[in-house]
């Protein structure tokens, strides 16, 4: 795979997650990898439920057990280019 | 008769459950002192209360939601209040010479204090954060709380070895709640769920004549913490209660300056006076803070929940689970996903009969007077214990 061609599976990637993210939270999709998860979509407990079975039904990814390896400030902190990165290690 | 001693948080909504045990206790024939700010506790307690001082600090109002609420609670509030409050707190206990201590869950240093001085405390749970160990899988989360309850520990000079969880007193936690909200509890003995610490308080006035009993009657409080936050929010709900006039009044708890001009069914006032309102309500619209929340599942009645922060999402958690109300985004529930939510929660009577069900779970747990008797049987335990110990040497 080249470079351009890994970068571009990469942003499909983000554009399938941001409009995952969309769907559960219902604001606008997060235009950059940098949004926050929680301050900046507002994403709850309720939330984090309905995006792992999403998750999970798509990718195959366990999203529960990522965020247990997270600590407090890597919760608070967490973007949706993170979360982008996960999946496509997770599900590479 | 025995003395108590009670450390809680200078917020009213961990007061008024302490107060109410308090209560108990002085009727009971107990002696009662509180540790803590004269400030703060003067207004909720009332001139016989006595107040040992420990001074007065503001802290920052909590913001945020989710975990960030969480993670500044506790690091720019219950830390630092914990080290504020040592020195007071160990005054008052050699002033007072109490034999048990009281100590609000999150009042970090009320235990500590206790343990310096060998002395017995018992943990009031008043908030919903702990008990069902909603963390539970956010493990880097939960070593977080306890790092810095070890670093308490240490720094109030308590040797490291003797460590022991400053959330849970290990020898009797009192917890205002039962097992038909929060589920099942892996708990030991020590841990008594005695239902919501209610006290009789003053009433304000009502216009009771204003209600109509050929319509149902929704309730709109969304706290006192989050005004701010909730003008959106009471916005919203007038606007989706606002079209059923023919069937609902509202009655929205919020500085009727704030919403001026609201629809011919609704009211707004500043306070209600909750307890004796409640049997003329059909269901309760708010933030899912603890205290309302419990009194209104007290008189059986169901709830739609926005929660807000802190333990507010848990206990929403709870109250759907128990199907005694459903849940809706506070942030971003739109006018006519709430008006769904508070026409099914009208319109199912299984909510209602849970919320009765829960209701009577509370009442069956005895409430402070239960709360007083497991104090009395822990006091007397101890002084057993320390005869025993006394006699044996």
């Amino acid at each position: 795979m080249t470079a351009s061609e890994s970068s571009d599976t990469a942003g499909e990637l983000f554009a399938e997650i941001a409009g995952i993210l969309a769907e559960v939270t219902g604001v606008d999709p997060p235009a950059a990898p940098d949004v926050t998860l929680e301050g900046d979509l507002g994403l709850d407990s309720l939330d984090v439920v309905d995006l792992a079975v999403r998750l999970h039904e798509r990718y195959g990814v366990d999203l529960l057990a990522f965020l247990a390896t997270l600590d407090v400030d890597g919760l608070v902190g967490l973007t949706a280019g993170e979360l982008t990165e996960h999946v496509a290690a997770a599900a590479a | 008769m025995s003395r108590y001693l009670f450390v809680s948080l200078p917020l009213a909504g961990h007061v008024n459950p302490a107060a109410a045990l308090a209560n108990q206790l002085v009727t009971d024939g107990h002696e009662v002192a509180w540790a803590g700010s004269e400030l703060m506790l003067r207004p909720m307690l009332g001139q016989d209360a006595v107040i040992l001082r420990t001074g007065s600090r503001l802290f920052r109002e909590q913001g945020g939601a989710g975990i960030a609420s969480i993670r500044s609670l506790w690091a720019r509030f219950i830390v630092p209040y914990a080290k504020f409050i040592l020195p007071g707190v160990d005054r008052a206990v050699r002033e007072f010479q109490p034999d048990v201590l009281v100590v609000d869950q999150h009042a970090i240093g009320g235990a500590l204090v206790a343990e310096r001085h060998g002395l017995p405390w018992a943990t009031l749970a008043v908030s919903a954060m702990e008990l069902t160990q909603p963390y539970r899988d956010l493990p880097k989360l939960v070593q977080w709380q306890q790092d810095q309850l070890v670093a308490l520990w240490t720094g109030a000079g308590l040797p490291v070895e003797d460590y022991c969880d400053l959330l849970y007193s290990p020898h009797l936690v009192l917890a205002q709640t039962t097992s038909a909200l929060t589920g099942p509890l892996d708990t030991g003995p020590h841990v008594r769920l005695v239902g919501p610490l209610t006290a009789e308080r003053p009433a304000p006035s009502f216009p009771y004549q204003w209600l109509d009993p050929d319509r149902k009657h929704v309730l709109v409080t969304m706290g006192t913490l989050a005004d701010d936050l909730s003008a959106d929010f009471y916005h919203r709900a007038l606007a989706a209660l606002g079209p059923f006039g023919d069937t609902m009044q509202v009655i929205v708890v919020a500085p009727p300056s704030g919403l001026p001009s609201p629809p011919d069914n609704t009211i707004v006032v500043p306070r209600v006076p909750l307890l004796p309102l409640l049997p003329h309500i059909d269901t309760v619209v708010g933030h899912a803070g603890v205290n309302t929340t419990s009194e209104t599942l007290a008189a059986g009645v169901p709830l739609v929940l926005a929660p807000i922060r802190h333990d507010q999402p848990e206990m929403a958690r709870q109250v759907v689970a128990a199907g005694a109300g459903v849940r809706v985004r506070f942030r971003r529930v739109r006018p006519a996903e709430l008006a769904t939510a508070v026409t099914t929660v009208l319109g199912d009577p299984s909510y209602r009969a849970n919320a009765v069900r829960i209701g009577e779970s509370f009442r069956a747990a005895g409430g402070t007077a239960e709360a007083a008797l497991c104090l009395a049987g822990l006091q007397q335990t101890m002084s057993d214990r320390r005869r025993s110990l006394s006699g044996a040497g």
